[in-house]
Formats: structure tokens, sequence, C-alpha cells
């Protein structure tokens, strides 16, 4: 069993912080678990982006809404989503 | 009881939104966290919350029969678990939903004397039930797996609501690349379900996001019409209920119930 400290988390969070290609990933995060932040970002979506830290590129990758090109943008591998086994027998 | 254990958790559909208290406490007090996730935010945040995270994303490739691969996802947990350390897998959507690999690696766990568990988390039809605003209460609702359904000439009520799953792989046991595996497939099915819908029933295919940013995929379309739809391994089909079931006056009388 791993016990946490605070100072985990904040190294934790300071890894992730740095090892991330993109401010992007960050703020999909924060809006994923708190939607009171989604309000903000559709009033006024380009300058929430552009004060969360998001490039150029990134504002108009999130202002186009394609989920596929999201995807691609921030990288790695993603399985598709097939993960029952069909009993044949 | 042996050292070693395993949980089975899952992370919903939006990024670490959906991920309940117990799972992420689960994930983060493992000696180690391996994943299974459908798109890179996720991978990210599980990153940073373990710093032994390990995708499980290597044991899919182009042509790879998916037995194999579940297989593998099974053998790497169970390694872990008979090293001795505390072990947590995390998955997307509902751990116990549609993933052959973790029932497997529990049950394998218990046969061989390891504590193992599994806690709940959102699955697509959950997230499907929010995003279509329907009730599986109010009519029922009947949930196969596609090619289950058609291969077992599954008998369901047409009165109830039909939510089928992974209609974008049917017939299909490998893995591939491509968003849709099986073109053909979806033709076979709108020509079982015409034999119980007219062709102008309506019906749905349902994508959950993944992103907080962006809408459900949710096309409206007509039995005849999904063919035509944009279809892909994520996609669920909800059909609604053709009518009201009639009712068994005499049962709802043995009831007390005053109709």
């Amino acid at each position: 069993m791993r016990i946490f400290l605070d100072t985990d988390i904040i190294s934790l969070m300071e890894a992730s912080a740095m090892s991330q290609p993109s401010a992007l990933a960050e703020l999909l995060v924060k809006l994923s678990v708190d939607p009171e932040l989604r309000r903000p970002f559709k009033e006024s979506p380009r300058e929430f982006m552009a004060e969360a830290g998001l490039s150029d590129e990134e504002i108009d990758l999130v202002s186009g809404g394609n989920p596929d090109e999201i995807r691609d943008y921030l990288g790695g591998d993603a399985p598709a989503g097939c993960f029952a086994l069909i009993d044949e027998n | 009881m042996n050292q070693g254990s395993l949980v089975v958790v899952g992370t919903g559909f939006l990024i670490a939104g959906q991920v309940t208290p117990e799972a992420l406490a689960s994930m983060r007090a493992a000696d180690r966290l391996f994943f299974l996730v459908a798109e890179p935010a996720t991978r990210i945040w599980l990153e940073s919350q373990h710093p032994l995270a390990e995708s499980l994303h290597d044991v899919f490739w182009e042509g790879r029969p998916r037995q194999a691969a579940y297989d593998e996802i099974v053998e790497r947990l169970l390694a872990a678990v008979r090293q001795g350390q505390e072990v947590c897998a995390a998955f997307y959507g509902h751990p116990g939903v549609f993933v052959y690999s973790s029932h497997e690696a529990i049950r394998r766990a218990r046969a061989e004397g390891f504590t193992a568990c599994m806690f709940p988390g959102v699955s697509a039809e959950d997230c499907l039930f929010a995003d279509l605003e329907v009730d599986p209460a109010a009519d029922g609702c009947q949930s196969f797996e596609g090619t289950d359904f058609l291969i077992r000439a599954r008998i369901f009520d047409p009165h109830s609501a039909l939510v089928l799953w992974q209609i974008g792989a049917l017939g299909v046991n490998t893995y591939h690349l491509r968003d849709l595996w099986n073109a053909e497939g979806l033709a076979i099915l709108v020509e079982t379900l015409r034999r119980h819908y007219p062709a102008e029933h309506p019906a749905v295919i349902y994508e959950a996001t993944h992103y907080p940013i962006c809408d459900p995929l949710i096309q409206r379309t007509t039995i005849a019409g999904i063919p035509g739809c944009r279809v892909t391994t994520h996609s669920t089909l909800w059909v609604p209920p053709i009518a009201k079931a009639p009712l068994d006056i005499a049962m709802a009388r043995q009831l007390g119930l005053s109709l």
C-alpha cells in the first residue's frame, strides 16, 4: 500500500505539468472535474483558453470541436472500444 | 490469503470527471497502476496520479485476435499480483461492463488465493441515459452485445427499448485501427431489426463524449438509415419502444391495482 503525503501529491502534479506536451490536456482535466468552469469557457471560449495558456494552434483546434482532431493532437495510442469477448461456442 | 491484491476500477468517459472517489483512492494507493483508456488526456491524467502508471494499450495491434490481447492483459495484472504487489487496474467506462479482462483477472486472482474486487464506474449506457434523456424504467430496456444479438437470434420485446453495443465491430474478433470494423455487418443488423420494426422507426447512434468541450455524438435516424450514419467501434445503438406494451388486466387486479 502506498501512502501519499501532501508533498507526494504536489510532486506528482509538478511532474505531470512538466511532462505534458501542452496546456490543453491540463485544461481538459480541469474542465472535466468542474462543470462550473465550463460556463465561462462556453461564454468566451477563446479568451478563456488564452488565459489558460493555450497556443493559437490549440485554441483553433478546440474551437473546431472535433474530438478526433483533439485526440490526434494530444497523441499517444488509444485502443478502440471493444473489450468484450464474444463466445462463439 | 496470499500477499498481493487486485482492485479493478473504471474511469468513466470524461477524463477525470467521472472517476469515483473510491476509484481514485484505489489508484493512488496501489503499488502498481495499470490502465486501458480510449483517449490521451485520460492517459496523461492517470500518469499524473501514480508514478508507476502503465498503459496496457500495447497489447493491441492491427489484426491481432482480441482474445490474445485480453489474455495478455490478464497475465500482466496477475504477474504483478503474484509478486505480492497491490495492483489497481483502471479501464475506461465501467470496468465490469463489456470488459472481459477485468472479470477474468478477478476470477483467476481469487482462484490463486489473492484478494480481488471491482468498484463500479460510469458506463456508456449510463451516459446514454443521461444524454438522450431516456429512463430505462419507463418501458424496460434490453441490452445486448451486437454480434451476440445476431448470432444467437436473441429474443427480445420491441415494446421495450433496445440497446446494442459494439455495432461497429459486428462479427469481428480481431483488433483494427480503423474506426468501423465491419460496414457490411450493419446491413445485416438492419435486415434483422426490420423483422421487428418498420423501416421508419426511430433509432439513435450514440457515442459518449470524452471531452468536456465537445457534445456527445447523437445521430437521430431510422432503422433503415443506420448504415448511412457514422458508426465506429465506440457507437451504441438505441432503439426506442415500438409502442406501449399491452396491460395484463388480470395480473394488475391480482396485485390490487385499480386500472
